[in-house]
């Protein structure tokens, strides 16, 4: 077996110890090679070139959970099975097969993806792109749970998945409620309200995304919580419920709750919040935590926990970041959803960036499980691949979606195959077993430093893909929208002057406005990641065009220049490193965007081919309530639902619409408004023989400030 | 017997029962649940625009001085217009429809002054 953790960990070792040993590369050494062309000097990895050596890992094998529960947190009865990843000296090797088929034949939407394999598909065909203009609204519901930050409470960001399961509807809440409604009228079966704490404690909003659903193999009649729901909260709780009657499970924790912060044992300057629904694969549940990006230097490392569905007992811990660097930077956690191949016994980790975000002179170390894609056993936690997809990252390109799991055929070849969606816009595919390229995945030259950030090293090469082609065009800075800079009389010219860029990758600077991220943490794909048609081998994704600057300000400048931050942007001060850094999209004075439209795109690709099918801008922009022209499309939060009815459901644009398209060619085919954006992926399920498909419209502040509280289900006329 | 209003009349009365007309769509817009803009600044300028295209047409109607009657027919234009583009953007078509109405209104109010009367069927 081919380890490309050997290769990813390999090249971030030799580009790192390349840019320690020798000085900087500068900007002029190495100019930006714009994805798409023939990169000099080009490190190919593809199938059949055979992969580097296995980088020497920390010889730290590590088999004990850290800092075992005190309270809340059950102490394991016996040794976890698993060990720290990042400090394991070999890769784990492929557990044994078993006959689960990656598609289910039912049509399953159990989980925040959807289904396990995260393709977001379901074979239901009642609703058809020729009936699917007759779609009405079956019901909705309002939760009550929804804050516009004007009083009290800091404003909700709500992007949960309807869970559609046990003839039932679970949704989780912003103030970390959970409710059951019935699946055809929307009418409440129960609720459980965990009373959490209502604080913007990790992020700038009250946040969920949703609950998680475990059912027993042979769940034993009127025995409690032999079917499970689990909701996270921002303080770290994660409570296990009985899904039939919202009834703590006692046997779960400490009386039904886990406390996961009694495992925040290093660097714990905020509690481990659990935002993102657990990822229920078999006996497991398993999580990682949001943190509080941007605040610090050193903050607790990314470790994602396995525990019993019943008990809660610790099975296995992963950590992404070496031990002997682990103190001195952080996270590289894994806060958006996982995907699972149950019948190869995988579990696929997207993994984030390591801390702070905008500056590495204190992780200069190699650290090959951070921004990657990294595939671990389910049973031990032990890594069986790895790719990294950002070498020493300084941008925050934390990989935030579960990658997407797909059988394709290649050349006549069947792969099982992933697909890996980025914040750069990037779609990494690779052999899912082996972590391979499919289509070769290129190490190419990136720009270095201007010499003005002290202590920071550079990767002098990043992995670009070949196929598909990146989503957005890179290779300079994007066209100013003449109409903005007109309405701005002329500070979108003004800014782009004063903004460094050389292409992709280029770093973080002091001089003039910062440098020009296109993307940077809002723009790509974002957290509903790609849909998939196995009938087809269609991939749908949908992705933002969003241009960002980043500046980084010494620390006694950044110390009276620093105002104050909202969502995603604004001054963070990256305390206890040289430098606060700010964030901000590249507007004028009315809130426009500098860059040309398109601001967001839906796009199918053939992964027969890597091609692109078809690609369209997506939904439509809108400020005070004024809509932009739709062909200049929206920036894109949520992810899509595709269907064996040739159809794709999305609602993820500033609009708060939401929308059918046409899988075949992309034309938009229905849309109703909702109260807020849908910034998650909805559900299509099947309930008394009738196909719903259900929205959760709660909004988000990156995308404008319009919150909501509604679950909406659509559904063809009875008659 | 019916009587048609003299163009002095008639067009005022057509801006002012469009404006009303604007008035209502607005506050709907602005005020019901699901329309893509309640609740928004965006819904509450035309709330205020249709507002004063209503007080604009009912000075006119009252046959204001020469000099006021101008500068009040070319704000309504203004207005009107400005309504009508708003409402686009908007996506609020009902009330482009009677922004437009307005504007013929006051396209009404510059034909000759006439006093007509149409007897009616018998």
């Amino acid at each position: 077996m081919t380890t490309t953790l050997s290769r990813a960990g390999a090249l971030s070792a030799v580009a790192l110890l390349a840019a320690l040993a020798a000085q900087p590369v500068s900007a002029q050494d190495t100019p930006a090679t714009p994805p798409g062309q023939t990169a000099a000097p080009a490190v190919p990895a593809t199938p059949d070139s055979p992969a580097p050596a296995s980088e020497p890992a920390p010889a730290i094998p590590s088999t004990a959970p850290s800092a075992p529960a005190t309270t809340g947190a059950p102490a394991p009865t016996a040794e976890p099975t698993g060990s720290a990843a990042a400090d394991d000296a070999a890769n784990a090797p492929l557990p044994p097969e078993k006959p689960i088929p990656l598609v289910s034949d039912q049509p399953v939407w159990n989980t925040f993806q959807g289904q396990l394999n995260s393709q977001k598909y379901s074979p239901l065909n009642q609703i058809t792109a020729d009936n699917v203009g007759k779609l009405q609204k079956a019901w909705d519901f309002h939760t009550g749970d929804l804050s516009d930050g004007t009083g009290d409470l800091p404003a909700t960001v709500w992007s949960a998945t309807p869970v559609f399961a046990n003839d039932t509807l679970y949704i989780g809440t912003p103030f970390y409620r959970v409710i059951a409604l019935d699946p055809g009228t929307g009418e409440v079966k129960w609720t459980f309200d965990s009373k959490s704490t209502l604080e913007a404690m990790t992020q700038p909003a009250l946040k969920n995304r949703g609950v998680s659903y475990w059912e027993a193999e042979n769940p034993v009649e009127g025995e409690l919580c032999q079917k499970i729901i689990y909701l996270g909260t921002m303080d770290a709780q994660l409570f296990a419920m009985d899904a039939d009657s919202g009834e703590l499970c006692p046997k779960f924790g400490k009386g039904g709750v886990l406390n996961v912060n009694d495992w925040n044992s290093v660097n714990a300057k905020y509690p481990l919040s659990l935002l993102q629904p657990p990822t229920v694969v078999g006996n497991h549940v398993i999580m990682g935590w949001a943190g509080k990006d941007w605040a610090y230097e050193a903050a607790p490392p990314g470790t994602v926990f396995s525990v019993d569905p019943q008990t809660a007992e610790l099975q296995w811990e992963f950590q992404a970041i070496p031990a002997e660097v682990r103190e001195q930077t952080g996270t590289a956690n894994v806060w958006t959803g996982m995907s699972a191949d149950e019948g190869l016994g995988l579990l696929y980790m997207p993994v984030s960036s390591p801390s702070p975000n905008y500056w590495g002179g204190n992780r200069t170390a190699p650290i090959p499980l951070a921004t990657s894609t990294t595939a671990v056993d389910l049973e031990t936690g032990k890594v069986v691949w790895s790719r990294q997809w950002v070498h020493h990252d300084i941008w925050d390109y934390d990989i935030n979606s579960a990658p997407t799991l797909m059988d394709i055929t290649v050349d006549g070849e069947q792969i099982p195959a992933l697909m890996q969606a980025t914040k750069m816009g990037f779609l990494f595919v690779v052999n899912r077993k082996t972590g391979e390229d499919v289509w070769p995945i290129e190490e190419r030259s990136v720009p270095g430093g201007d010499g003005t950030i002290e202590g920071e090293v550079y990767a002098p090469t990043q992995p670009f893909p070949t196929k598909p082609a990146p989503l957005l065009d890179q290779a300079e800075k994007p066209k100013i929208w003449g109409i903005a800079d007109l309405v701005g009389m002329g500070s979108c010219s003004a800014l782009w002057d004063k903004l460094s860029y050389e292409g992709m990758y280029s770093p973080p600077t002091t001089k003039g406005e910062g440098v020009l991220a296109y993307p940077d943490s809002a723009g790509g794909v974002q957290w509903g990641g790609v849909g998939y048609d196995p009938a087809s081998q269609t991939a749908i994704v949908n992705f933002s065009h969003v241009t960002q600057y980043i500046k980084l300000f010494p620390r006694a400048e950044y110390d009276q220049v620093a105002g104050g931050s909202g969502n995603e942007n604004g001054f963070y001060p990256q305390e206890g490193a040289p430098y606060g850094m700010s964030l901000n999209n590249a507007v004028n004075w009315l809130g426009m965007p500098c860059w040309e439209p398109p601001f967001g795109e839906i796009a199918a690709i053939d992964m027969k081919t890597g091609d692109i099918k078809w690609r369209k801008p997506f939904g439509a922009s809108q400020q005070w309530g004024f809509y932009l022209p739709e062909s200049m499309g929206s920036v894109t939060i949520g992810g899509p639902a595709v269907t064996a009815g040739g159809l794709i459901f999305i609602g993820a644009s500033m609009d708060a619409k939401v929308r059918a398209y046409s899988l075949a060619d992309g034309s938009e085919l229905w849309s109703d408004i909702v109260e807020a954006p849908a910034v998650a992926n909805p559900a299509v399920y099947e309930y008394d023989g009738r196909q719903y498909v259900a929205f959760v419209a709660g909004g988000n502040s990156i995308l404008k400030d319009q919150v909501g509280d509604q679950v909406v289900a659509y559904a063809l006329p009875e008659n | 017997m019916p009587t048609m209003q003299s163009p002095a009349r008639l067009g005022p009365m057509i801006v002012l029962l469009a404006a009303i007309v604007g008035i209502v769509v607005s506050a709907y817009n602005f005020l019901a649940p699901l329309t893509g803009i309640n609740g928004t600044p965006g819904a509450l300028l035309v709330i205020v625009s249709s507002i004063l295209l209503a007080v604009d047409g009912l000075i006119l109607w009252f046959g204001p001085p020469r000099a006021l009657f101008w500068i009040l027919w070319v704000l309504g234009i203004l207005g009107a217009l400005g309504t009508f583009t708003a409402a686009w953007f908007l996506h609020a078509w009902w009330l482009m429809a009677a922004s437009a109405v307005v504007l013929a209104g006051l396209l009404v109010t510059l034909l000759p002054a006439r006093t007509a009367s149409i007897k009616g069927h018998n």
